[in-house]
């Protein structure tokens, strides 16, 4: 496969990945809603669904966003000057933070924006571990260039046992 | 690649995780809920005014001031007229439709001619669906009421509709006929002595909400004529608030393993979805008892719960009446004292009520049992017994059977249908 036909069909898998973990964070947020929405509280299942997709396709393209940067930068940005270049960690961390800080932060927002949207503690717990774990961490593993591939935290553990 | 299968199989699980089955448009007309279905309060409903036509009603005529009888064809016309169109009718032993220069001269003593009064016949020719308004006494030859009350029950009472009495103490000077079990014949007069007005009757007859709205118009007709006459109200209807209570007008402000999915276009039914299903679910609401004009008093300790529960056949769209021997729901009434109102809620227990994996159609009405019910203490005041009566001890202040005619009306509801308070209709997918 040429180094091209590589780059796109990462940055697919990347857009593939936010979308059908977009999907997931939908449908389980639906289910845990059951739990906090009760009824008189003004609004009903499908109607918070509505809301809550905006929310999540919110989530899902900040996401996305996220781990393209890291992905462009680390395949057309970041340079091998000398050995101490390799470690970018502090980069990944950087737009790991800011990936952590958008599921716990959008959720807030459009709920104070939106008074349809009534949110409880498990919609940002299940996007931290969706778009921050799966989403940012585990991929960010699986689509990492070859010269920062050991950058994410845990990815010489994944590869080690990948090679086992 | 078998890490790959794992997720794609996670996601097909989360996918379909989310779906159920919604309810057809089919099933969600078909909902048994046992009143009338939503009634449309700018729909014109036609009047028809029966006016008693016989003679012992002359004597309403004669007597000019406090005279509330006279005026009244004008009044009535007056009060209906945004309920709809007005007709009049006299009626004896038959009825007969009369136009507007006939009804005026219901003021007139000439026009009462009839011999016998028969309020089962009125009540025969009278519309379901329409309001009716009797003008009468309350007297029914031969004392043969068990038949009026049968016609009623029939007509109005076993399709949700309601009956009121108005009452309105009146001058009177004229004859008095059939009085007591020897039938006496009795001159009354009243002069100008508020104190000793004799009685006569709006019987209303009609839809509940048009019944009820008539009653206020009265009363507020009353208010605004500042009408010094004593006049009374007692109404037979299912729902012994102004308005039906229910998911319509009873705000939820608590609820607990229970909620909304799908807003319905009839919104005295919610649909609801639980959440766990052993764990108690409940509905709370601030609940104001404000009992309709004529309301009978209830005691409102002794309430009591009814569901009736019902599943859907999905083959055929249609709801089946079930027997639940297990089900544990119940109202609780607990007063507020800062807000004089009611906290009231609702509380079950999903698997005990609910069958699995079907839709269910819960209705829960809290109700007065029939023994707490008292009729107006006006009733009893106004009331003569059907006995010999002495002529130096008739009152003509007071009506012959009313409580037993008040009473056999209050009865009758109760063998069609008992009132209540709150009716709460549930629809839940378990």
């Amino acid at each position: 496969m040429t180094r091209k036909n590589k780059t796109i069909l990462q940055i697919s898998f990347v857009i593939i990945l936010m979308i059908l973990l977009s999907i997931a964070a939908y449908y389980l947020g639906s289910r845990f809603a059951r739990g906090f929405l009760t009824a008189g509280m003004g609004v009903t299942l499908v109607q918070w669904q509505s809301h809550f997709a905006r929310l999540v396709a919110a989530m899902g393209g900040v996401s996305c966003l996220a781990l393209l940067t890291w992905y462009s930068l680390a395949r057309f940005f970041l340079r091998l000057d000398n050995a101490q270049s390799v470690d970018k960690r502090s980069i990944w961390l950087v737009i790991g933070a800011a990936e952590i800080a958008f599921c716990l932060s959008l959720p807030y927002i459009f709920s104070t924006a939106d008074k349809s949207l009534k949110l409880g503690i498990s919609i940002p717990i299940l996007f931290l571990g969706l778009f921050a774990i799966i989403g940012f961490w585990f991929g960010s593993i699986l689509v990492t260039p070859s010269p920062y591939k050991y950058t994410p935290i845990g990815s010489s553990i994944f590869r080690r046992s990948r090679k086992h | 690649m078998k890490f790959l299968s794992i997720v794609a199989m996670m996601f097909v699980t989360f996918f379909f995780a989310g779906c159920s089955d919604d309810l057809n448009s089919t099933a969600l007309e078909n909902l048994p809920i046992i009143e009338s279905p939503n009634q449309n309060r700018d729909e014109k409903i036609p009047v028809d005014v029966l006016w008693d036509a016989t003679i012992s009603m002359q004597g309403f005529t004669t007597i000019a001031p406090m005279n509330v009888y006279r005026t009244l064809p004008d009044e009535i016309e007056n009060i209906c007229a945004s309920i709809g169109d007005v007709n009049f009718y006299r009626f004896g032993s038959d009825a007969m439709k009369i136009d507007r220069a006939g009804y005026r001269k219901f003021t007139e003593p000439e026009t009462y001619t009839e011999l016998v009064t028969s309020m089962a016949n009125a009540v025969e020719i009278s519309n379901p669906e329409h309001l009716s308004i009797v003008v009468t006494d309350l007297f029914e030859s031969e004392s043969d009421w068990s038949l009026v009350t049968q016609r009623l029950k029939d007509k109005f009472f076993t399709k949700h509709l309601s009956t009121a009495i108005i009452g309105i103490r009146n001058p009177f000077d004229g004859k008095i006929f059939d009085v007591g079990l020897k039938a006496q014949s009795f001159s009354y007069a009243t002069g100008g002595d508020q104190n000793r007005f004799r009685p006569f009757y709006l019987f209303v007859l009609g839809r509940e909400d048009v019944v009820k709205d008539f009653v206020n118009r009265f009363e507020k007709f009353r208010r605004q004529q500042v009408i010094q006459n004593e006049i009374e109200y007692v109404i037979f209807t299912e729902h012994l608030t102004d308005r039906a209570e229910t998911f319509a007008t009873l705000p939820i402000i608590d609820s607990q393993n229970l909620f909304e999915s799908v807003e319905l276009e009839d919104n005295r039914v919610r649909e609801f979805g639980i959440d766990s299903p052993t764990d108690p679910a409940s509905v709370t609401f601030n609940f104001k008892y404000k009992p309709t004009l004529g309301a009978c008093s209830i005691d409102r300790n002794s309430l009591q719960t009814q569901i009736d529960f019902f599943t859907l056949d999905s083959e055929s769209d249609s709801w089946i009446e079930t027997r639940n021997a297990r089900a544990d729901g119940k109202f609780s009434l607990e007063r507020d004292e800062e807000s004089e109102s009611y906290l009231l809620k609702f509380e079950f227990t999903p698997e005990r009520n609910l069958q699995i994996d079907r839709w269910n159609f819960l209705h829960a009405s809290l109700k007065p049992p029939a023994s707490s019910f008292e009729l107006p203490e006006w009733i009893s005041q106004w009331n003569m017994g059907n006995i010999d009566v002495n002529p130096a001890a008739f009152d003509g202040t007071k009506t012959t059977n009313l409580l037993h005619i008040a009473q056999s009306l209050l009865d009758a509801q109760f063998e069609s249908s008992q009132p209540s308070l709150v009716d709460l209709y549930f629809l839940i997918e378990n």
